[in-house]
């Protein structure tokens, strides 16, 4: 490394020291994220597009972030309470292991569901196959996410209602509180 | 394209000189390691494929109107542009000698995955972000190619490390959470519902509390082998790719083979890593 920097230094090397100034940025900021509250803050706000605007939410994303923080989201065709979030996550960990459809797949929503998510748990309704689902049963669903990081929670909550045949429309909503 | 170097002749470059016994033209020493990391860039999205199409289709059905997102960056067409463009590009430039067709074609890539990062229908997936830092650092050596063989690897092979660590920073930093070392939020992500070869065998194998203790195991593993990843850029280059390798392909065929589109890019930058230069292999053999 000494060498690398040594290099660069005495040649000048204005593209090798920008790059090497970009990866310690970025290793910079992941390291604050154990000890500083607003980092965490900003890191979770990221995982449920609530950054102040797009820009900052974008300038964010090339941090990598995988797997990254405790996320969980709850489906429900209806408006839930906070007990009921909690319920269901009784429920939910009293489970059999065995191979099931993800909460975010199932077309047909009978009860609250619930499902831990990897990272972004917004994807539980822009990613993939999750918008043929919503197009299937094409009724209102409202989404509860929340994501922790040590003992900063970041919630959020949001109504998916169907706009027309081929279009939904994304409303936050007040997040629930205990 | 040309089948003529088009480089320019750089103060110190071995450029069409005699190494080792063994004429090699300047692009010939440094092209191939560029290469093998665009072609694992194409590998990682071309493995995506088979994924992408049901989420092409799944979109084109219904659109989300989020006023979060500028409409740019929800139209179908934009994604799709997006994901090809880096592909086809990549495949110029297996072949191309020209040097500004090679700065063009990383700039793109560039641009494109960090498209993906924001656009509406992929900002979740980690494969871009991937690709987003391999792409930096092809960025990085079009701009430098022109500098000496054994400077360019040497530094390449040192920065290669460097991204390779913090892509295990970024995944290791927000695991440091009770949830991932009690093994609870993999246990319920993977080892209870997941169908893959190796939980479904732990499943049918053990009793559910014993499950439990195996995830936490597991889930420890993981996020001390990143943290340590973190890491690899204190190593020698050639340990520090191989030991990559090795936890990439891991993580990989233990838990999610659709993993590979986010490790293949990083394997392209582990093997420059543990790329021997040409010229000395070269010497060796004389």
């Amino acid at each position: 490394m000494k060498t690398l920097i040594k290099s660069i230094w005495i040649s000048r090397d204005l593209t090798s020291a920008t790059l090497l100034a970009l990866l310690t940025l970025a290793a910079f900021w992941i390291m604050l994220l154990p000890f500083n509250q607003t980092v965490q803050k900003t890191f979770l706000a990221r995982f449920h597009l609530n950054s102040a605007s797009f820009p900052i939410w974008a300038m964010q994303q090339p941090i990598p972030s995988m797997y990254n923080f405790e996320n969980r989201v709850w489906i429900s065709s209806k408006p839930i309470t906070q007990s009921d979030l909690h319920q269901t996550i009784s429920n939910h960990k009293n489970s059999i292991p065995q191979i099931e459809t993800p909460a975010t797949l199932l077309t047909d929503l009978k009860n609250i569901e619930t499902e831990q998510i990897n990272h972004f748990p917004t994807r539980a309704f822009t990613f993939g196959k999750t918008r043929w689902i919503l197009k299937q049963q094409a009724e209102t669903r409202y989404y509860y996410l929340s994501s922790r990081y040590r003992n900063i929670e970041h919630r959020s909550a949001y109504r998916l209602s169907p706009i027309s045949d081929r279009q939904f429309e994304v409303t936050r909503l007040e997040p629930l509180r205990d | 394209m040309t089948n003529q170097p088009t480089t320019q002749e750089h103060p110190g470059s071995i450029e069409n000189s005699r190494i080792s016994g063994i004429e090699h033209d300047h692009l010939s020493l440094v092209l191939p390691i560029y290469r093998v990391v665009t072609l694992t860039i194409i590998a990682s999205m071309i493995w995506k494929y088979a994924y992408f199409i049901p989420i092409f289709q799944s979109y084109a059905q219904l659109e989300l109107s989020d006023s979060f997102f500028p409409l740019f960056f929800t139209n179908l067409h934009v994604l799709a542009g997006l994901y090809l463009t880096p592909i086809a590009f990549g495949i110029i430039a297996l072949f191309t000698r020209s040097i500004l067709l090679l700065r063009a074609q990383a700039l793109t890539t560039l641009a494109c995955m960090f498209g993906l990062c924001i656009h509406q229908g992929s900002y979740n997936d980690v494969t871009f972000v991937t690709c987003l830092w391999v792409s930096i650092w092809c960025v990085w050596y079009t701009l430098k190619i022109n500098e000496p063989p054994e400077e360019l690897i040497k530094k390449s092979q040192r920065f290669s490390l460097l991204i390779i660590s913090l892509i295990f920073l970024g995944g290791a930093a927000g695991k440091w959470t009770p949830g991932y070392w009690s093994g609870e939020v993999i246990y319920e992500i993977y080892f209870c519902h997941r169908d893959f070869w190796f939980f479904n065998l732990l499943r049918n194998q053990l009793d559910p509390e014993s499950l439990r203790k195996v995830a936490t195991f597991y889930s420890r593993a993981i996020v001390l082998s990143e943290t340590a990843c973190a890491f690899l850029w204190l190593l020698q280059p050639k340990y520090g790719g191989m030991i990559a390798i090795v936890t990439l392909l891991g993580i990989t065929f233990l838990s999610n083979l659709l993993l590979l589109s986010v490790t293949f890019c990083l394997m392209g930058l582990a093997i420059v890593a543990i790329e021997k230069p040409r010229w000395k292999t070269a010497a060796k053999s004389l």
